[in-house]
């Protein structure tokens, strides 16, 4: 499919955001191109450079799907808001797929220790930890929110403080607060075949 | 939760953190005065705050395009200019597999017209031409390794920017593939284990660390175990390996969701030490070797987590289910020699891998002169195997080597339990001559067997299987032999013939019922509502038994 221009993406993330799921699929190729650029850093053996924080990474991914010039929204914070869901959907997506086919590959069931460098773990703990965040919204909807924003979304304390409308500091406890609450909410006691 | 309970929850969890933490549970019991839920809560999420550091602190997007780097490298770019392809003078015929650094192929040294294995580390994997100088030289010093239970190392080169290193072509299974079947049986574990002692302490000598010591990395040869991946941990990624804290100081790099991230080697099997960056040596390989064993007793991980971030917590907290629990029969030198390689201090491991090996051949030494069974390598597990130690049971004088196919109830994995019964102290097992029978319970927890003392006395004992010891029978003392006994259906008692009488002995401290007073025949079975089939062997040498029918006996 032919990738929208980055003046037409600020229109479907809008739609989408209304709820427009076809938007979705036009979006999701965008973002795919740009994990494929990602990827190949990775490939060529690149360490990211120390100026290259991973914030900037993605700061970097979204100056390139959007033409700031023509950025019309009424603000960042909107803006930032919708990409971390639209991230959060296409990321844990590509992981769910990615296991689907990894099980229908005929690997009926992979040992997590079989898992190669970057096994078949990541993508699991993907699509276990969206879940996780399903639940901590109906406990805590700011925190699930928090963890969207600056897992998913990429964004570093303050503008996810920006998009919340509270200040850095409570960002951080949020942050430390849901982390320690997703962790014991992943963790919890697997037993094997039982 | 209710919203006001929960931001109760949050106000305690922070106020907790800026105490102490010798003083959090004090300061909380005061806190949550009679409210029990609420201080276990707030406990709960503390006793996760250590394993949530570095939690998703990498961003989604990075942890997805490295999988995508990872699947792509994988897949498609190694194999498709690697097979077929001559790498130096190896021509590379197909893939084996892909391990924690790179993949496996079949190759021909073309040379030395031999077959090697060769692995490909992934293009990338050694940042710089000083890693890679670094890569050579240390594999060249493990190539200096000569064990039979090491996989050699033949060469290590590069070619067109790829790292690769020769070794050893084995064929075989590796001990995670085998011991996704189930447990070991218990001479299995003491010969693999001896071998891979040995193998370990020829490193440990020559000052090489595995740290990277996992079932994936032992494979399973007809020569025995042979261990790979010697010391290629640490080579391919000097920097201290890949912990939580390591990486906490660099931010971008190496995370996944966890932030462990490309880890390597396999968490499962990482010391506390190594986890938590701290210096590793020759007990960081105990610690692994522990967990090995755990497994192989077992057939169950010894700590486990569902996601990297439980899995750490596990291995630095808490206490693998007993082995003896989940495989009750296991000698208890085992149990003990496992306990202590998987302390979490170094210092209260056992100290050297030597004295696990001699640990080892002194239970295997133990066990034979018990009678245990030899060891056939490389055999594969059948029932055929079942019934043959099933067989030496009754040939066997001292004591008795018992497989069980267990059925477990639920969804566990069928697994063969192998297990050793050795006579109580001061008896033999069997009858006087003839040897004899054993029997398990209908419920599965308990066997019977005879045994006889030096005086010439036949008695009948029980073991439950979760106990080490056996308990006598009492009433079952007999100055003959006694034969074919049958569990009651209930597995309460053991229906036998001591002196002369048909007698239910009780198995659970009763009072014993005679169902016979005058009696030589033997119970042969028993079905569900108590009637008891026994016969005379004074049938077996007459022509018309029926003339000498005795009525049978009927279970009260």
């Amino acid at each position: 499919m032919e990738a929208p221009r980055s003046h037409e993406v600020t229109g479907l993330l809008r739609a989408w955001s209304a709820g427009d799921e076809e938007a979705l699929r036009k979006l999701t190729p965008l973002v795919y191109r740009e994990l494929h650029r990602a990827a190949r850093h990775y490939m060529a053996g690149e360490r990211p450079s120390h100026t290259l924080q991973a914030t900037g990474l993605i700061n970097e991914v979204y100056l390139r799907l959007i033409d700031v010039g023509r950025m019309d929204w009424q603000n960042r914070a909107h803006f930032f808001a919708v990409c971390a869901q639209l991230m959060r959907r296409i990321l844990t997506d590509f992981a769910r797929s990615r296991r689907y086919q990894k099980r229908g590959g005929g690997v009926a069931h992979m040992p997590l220790d079989e898992a190669l460098v970057v096994g078949s773990q990541p993508d699991r703990e993907l699509v276990e930890l969206d879940d996780a965040l399903k639940r901590l919204m109906l406990v805590d909807e700011r925190k699930s929110r928090v963890v969207e924003l600056r897992f998913f979304g990429g964004l570093d304390v303050k503008e996810t403080a920006e998009v919340l409308k509270v200040s850095p500091e409570t960002v951080m406890r949020d942050w430390k607060l849901a982390k320690v609450w997703l962790v014991r909410e992943l963790s919890g006691g697997e037993r094997r075949g039982a | 939760m209710e919203p006001e309970r929960w931001a109760r929850v949050e106000e305690l969890w922070h106020a907790s953190l800026q105490v102490a933490s010798g003083e959090r549970a004090a300061f909380l019991k005061e806190a949550c005065r009679d409210d029990e839920e609420l201080r276990r809560e707030v406990e709960s999420l503390l006793a996760h705050e250590k394993s949530a550091v570095d939690f998703i602190e990498a961003p989604a997007f990075e942890v997805v395009a490295r999988l995508m780097a990872h699947d792509k490298v994988d897949r498609s770019e190694t194999d498709r200019l690697l097979i077929g392809k001559t790498i130096a003078h190896f021509r590379v015929l197909e893939k084996l597999g892909a391990g924690g650094m790179g993949e496996v192929y079949r190759a021909r040294d073309v040379r030395l017209d031999r077959i090697v294995a060769i692995k490909v580390l992934p293009r990338g994997e050694l940042a710089n031409e000083e890693a890679q100088r670094r890569f050579q030289r240390e594999a060249r010093l493990i190539s200096k390794l000569s064990h039979p239970h090491i996989c050699t190392i033949y060469d290590v080169g590069s070619e067109g920017g790829l790292q690769f290193i020769v070794m050893e072509y084995l064929e075989g299974e590796t001990l995670a593939s085998r011991l996704a079947r189930g447990p070991l049986p218990f001479a299995q574990i003491l010969q693999h284990g001896i071998e891979i002692a040995d193998a370990l302490e020829k490193a440990h000598r020559a000052g090489i660390i595995h740290r990277d010591l996992k079932p994936g990395n032992i494979m399973l040869t007809k020569a025995g175990a042979k261990l790979l991946d010697f010391g290629l941990a640490r080579i391919a990624r000097p920097e201290p390996a890949a912990t939580m804290s390591a990486i906490a100081g660099q931010p971008t790099v190496e995370s996944a969701v966890t932030g462990t991230g490309s880890i390597i080697g396999t968490l499962q099997y990482m010391a506390p030490e190594q986890l938590e960056g701290r210096e590793t040596d020759a007990r960081t390989d105990i610690f692994a070797f522990g967990s090995v064993l755990y497994e192989m007793a077992t057939g169950q991980r010894a700590f486990q987590g569902k996601s990297q971030a439980s899995m750490i917590a596990a291995i630095l907290s808490s206490e693998p289910t007993p082995l003896l629990q989940l495989s009750p029969l296991s000698p208890p030198a085992l149990d003990r020699l496992v306990r202590t390689c998987l302390a979490k201090d170094p210092d209260q491991r056992l100290q050297n891998v030597h004295d696990i090996r001699v640990q080892l051949e002194w239970t295997r030494d133990a066990a034979s002169q018990a009678g245990l069974p030899p060891v056939t390598v490389g055999r594969r597990i059948t029932r055929e195997r079942v019934a043959w130690a099933s067989a030496a049971v009754l040939l066997c004088a001292f004591a008795v080597t018992l497989g069980l196919l267990v059925l477990q109830p639920h969804s566990q994995p069928q697994g063969r339990v192998m297990v050793a019964i050795d006579p109580p102290q001061g008896y033999k097992m069997g009858n006087l001559e003839s040897g004899g029978p054993i029997a398990l319970s209908p419920d599965g927890a308990q066997v019977a067997y005879a045994a006889h003392d030096s005086k010439g006395t036949v008695s009948l004992w029980v073991r439950s299987l979760d106990s080490l010891s056996p308990r006598r029978l009492e009433g079952s003392e007999s100055s003959t032999e006694i034969y074919g006994f049958v569990w009651s259906p209930d597995s309460k008692g053991v229906i036998a013939n001591p002196g002369g009488k048909l007698v239910k002995l009780s198995a659970v401290g009763g009072a014993n019922v005679t169902l016979c007073d005058s009696f030589d025949g033997l119970p042969s079975s028993v079905n569900d509502e108590g009637t008891v089939l026994a016969c005379s062997p004074s049938w077996w040498s007459r022509p018309s038994p029926l003339q000498d029918e005795r009525p049978p006996g009927k279970m009260n």
